[in-house]
């Protein structure tokens, strides 16, 4: 192989991510050790006071918040997409081609379009309220709106796809032979599932993980649509910060502190399944 | 004294589909015995292996561990273990933690363990490769390790699904010779699943012939070379030739047969001939004896090639009625020519009658 064609194609790989995806994040981590100007910019002038401003109660809270927020959000996701997936895997071609068809049938339509979807089933008198009262399950209108379980819901209706299709992805590459041997060597269905499934899939879950935690963090617009102002989650201070509150430095050290979080994260989750790559994102 | 079999199976029958894969297989297992489940591709051969495992339910029948129905038994509760074709090590465990797994979910005490993995991992020589993962054995050894793995229970009946299909000839032989060495050392019992007639022949006590979903033919190996009942298990079997022909007569110790192509010899069986009877007679071809002057019984043919393989030399005649019948001789000296008109006979107690009761 000749050197000069190989790195014809790698010069514009590098300088695409070089303009697009390592200048601007290096112009923001900049951005985030310079100076607020009331009102309109910032000068570059090197200050920590955006970082010390994080300790404010208010801000810290706002982490802890979202922190939570993604950490249940990651566990309904688990709790439901870890079945369904497993289950998915285990359909026929047929089967298996129609599930993800239902799955992919909500991406056609704006996700914020989706989201106001959600407002008309839960509200005082939406479809949900309504029929729950009709069942007679309930007296008076649930207040789910604009409020934490809301911003759940929505949190988890937006990303179950991903760790669905993560969780289906390991469980598709499943060698039943395994479990069966597992079987025949004396292990329960459960004591099976336990030692072989759950351990080979471990992959898909934990990529699933990751890929439902990390948006949740910054996902600003649920919390901002369905818990009505009430909910301020990291993302949308940053947002805020950015555009009504005027202070980019302050947004910039925000969302690096946010991206350090998910860094190590990242890292957790190659430490703990020793794998390199996310399933599901790369095959 | 007659030993009750450790394992039977009744009337088993199985359809995928509305496609009937086991159509009534009865079987019964002797204690110790090497039987091997002999047949094609597709035969039902590997549905029985699982049916045993308790892997596959049955559409009907019954099984009998020692005398007891299994047949609603999951897996786990069955003293039976199984080593699969793909040999299904777990690949997040090590080669020591493969072969544990029996004996951790049963939770036997660590010292046991540990003296009980060395000596298993021993008996397959494979001493010094616990640390090992499965990705990093050849084929060879992962078969090693799947043998130490489903024996370290001590099952009653060891099932082998094509255990060394993956493997080369060379090794497939060794393998071969280890196993069944294995088998009688430990005196277990083992059902042997193949479609390889040389591997049934050189390992087994027993050797069960399938074909559709039924038993074609069981019996040792020797009575099934010698004496194949049908034309299938002469073919499949002993890589006979099968040649038709009209009953002539019979005088003593053989039946004259006549076809197309002139006259042969066959061995008669204990079931009554008819004159004019039309029979199929298997005859190998180590045992067709060939000449330019035809004899007063002969068919005749023209020689229609001659190849080495298998340290034998193949030679395939054309019969006057199209057919073709393969002569095996040893070395590699051959006197006929290729288009050579040639005569061919036997003596009556080389060739047997087959497929006597489908035709009667």
């Amino acid at each position: 192989m000749r050197k000069e064609k190989w790195w014809l194609c790698v010069v514009p790989l590098y300088a695409f991510t070089l303009v697009f995806v390592l200048g601007p994040a290096l112009y923001m981590v900049a951005v985030s050790f310079a100076q607020n100007t009331a009102g309109t910019g910032f000068r570059w002038a090197f200050t920590l006071e955006n970082f010390a401003r994080l300790r404010d109660p208010v801000y810290l809270r706002c982490f802890r918040e979202s922190f939570r927020l993604a950490l249940a959000a990651t566990a309904l996701n688990l709790l439901i997409g870890y079945p369904f997936g497993y289950c998915m895997g285990r359909l026929g071609a047929r089967g298996k081609r129609i599930v993800m068809f239902l799955i992919m049938v909500p991406f056609w339509t704006s996700s914020l379009i989706r989201l106001y979807g959600w407002i008309i089933l839960l509200q005082a008198k939406g479809a949900l309220n309504s029929a729950l009262i009709r069942l007679g399950l309930i007296d008076e209108p649930l207040k789910i709106l604009y409020s934490y379980p809301a911003v759940l819901i929505g949190m988890v209706y937006a990303l179950l796809p991903f760790m669905i299709l993560a969780v289906y992805t390991s469980v598709e590459k499943m060698d039943w032979t395994l479990v069966e041997a597992a079987r025949d060597l004396g292990a329960s269905p459960a004591r099976a599932f336990l030692t072989v499934t759950l351990r080979l899939t471990l992959p898909g879950l934990m990529s699933g993980v990751i890929l439902t935690f990390v948006p949740s963090m910054g996902l600003f617009f649920i919390a901002d649509i369905l818990g009505g102002n009430k909910i301020v989650l990291v993302g949308s201070l940053i947002q805020d910060q950015m555009t009504r509150g005027g202070n980019q430095p302050f947004a910039a050290a925000l969302a690096l502190v946010l991206a350090v979080m998910t860094t190590l994260l990242l890292w957790l989750y190659r430490r703990l399944t020793g794998t390199s790559e996310l399933e599901g994102m790369f095959g | 004294m007659e030993t009750s079999p450790i394992l039977e199976l009744r009337g088993i029958t199985k359809s995928y589909d509305g496609t009937a894969v086991l159509r009534g297989i009865d079987l019964s297992v002797r204690e110790g015995d090497f039987v091997t489940l002999l047949g094609a591709s597709g035969c039902g051969k590997t549905t029985i292996l699982r049916i045993i495992a308790g892997l596959t339910a049955p559409d009907g029948g019954q099984v009998l561990l020692q005398g007891r129905d299994v047949v609603n038994e999951p897996p786990e509760k069955r003293d039976v273990n199984t080593v699969f074709q793909s040999y299904a090590l777990f690949p997040h465990m090590t080669v020591w933690q493969n072969v544990a797994y029996a004996l951790r979910i049963r939770g036997v005490d660590k010292r046991e363990i540990e003296t009980r993995v060395r000596d298993a991992l021993a008996m397959v020589q494979m001493d010094g490769s616990g640390k090992k993962t499965p990705a990093q054995l050849s084929g060879g050894q992962r078969q090693r390790v799947a043998i130490a793995r489903s024996l370290i229970n001590h099952p009653k009946v060891l099932l082998l699904d094509e255990p060394l299909g993956a493997l080369d000839l060379q090794l497939r032989r060794q393998m071969q010779y280890e196993l069944k060495k294995l088998q009688q050392q430990l005196g277990t019992t083992f059902v042997y699943v193949t479609h390889d007639q040389e591997e049934a022949i050189n390992m087994s006590d027993r050797i069960v012939v399938l074909r559709g979903g039924r038993i074609e033919q069981q019996g040792a190996p020797n009575d099934v070379y010698d004496r194949p009942r049908t034309s299938y298990c002469a073919q499949f079997v002993g890589s006979a030739n099968v040649l038709r022909g009209a009953a002539v007569e019979r005088c003593g110790d053989a039946v004259l047969l006549r076809s197309d192509c002139g006259t042969m010899l066959a061995q008669p069986d204990e079931l009554p001939l008819r004159t004019g009877e039309l029979l199929t007679l298997a005859v190998r071809g180590e045992n067709i004896a060939i000449s330019r002057e035809p004899s007063e019984v002969c068919i005749s043919g023209v020689v229609e090639a001659n190849s080495f393989t298998g340290g034998m030399l193949r030679i395939p005649v054309r019969l006057c009625d199209g057919s073709e019948i393969v002569i095996t001789r040893q070395g590699i000296h051959f006197d006929f020519a290729v288009g050579e008109t040639v005569y061919l006979r036997w003596d009556a107690g080389a060739a047997v009658l087959v497929d006597r009761e489908a035709g009667a």
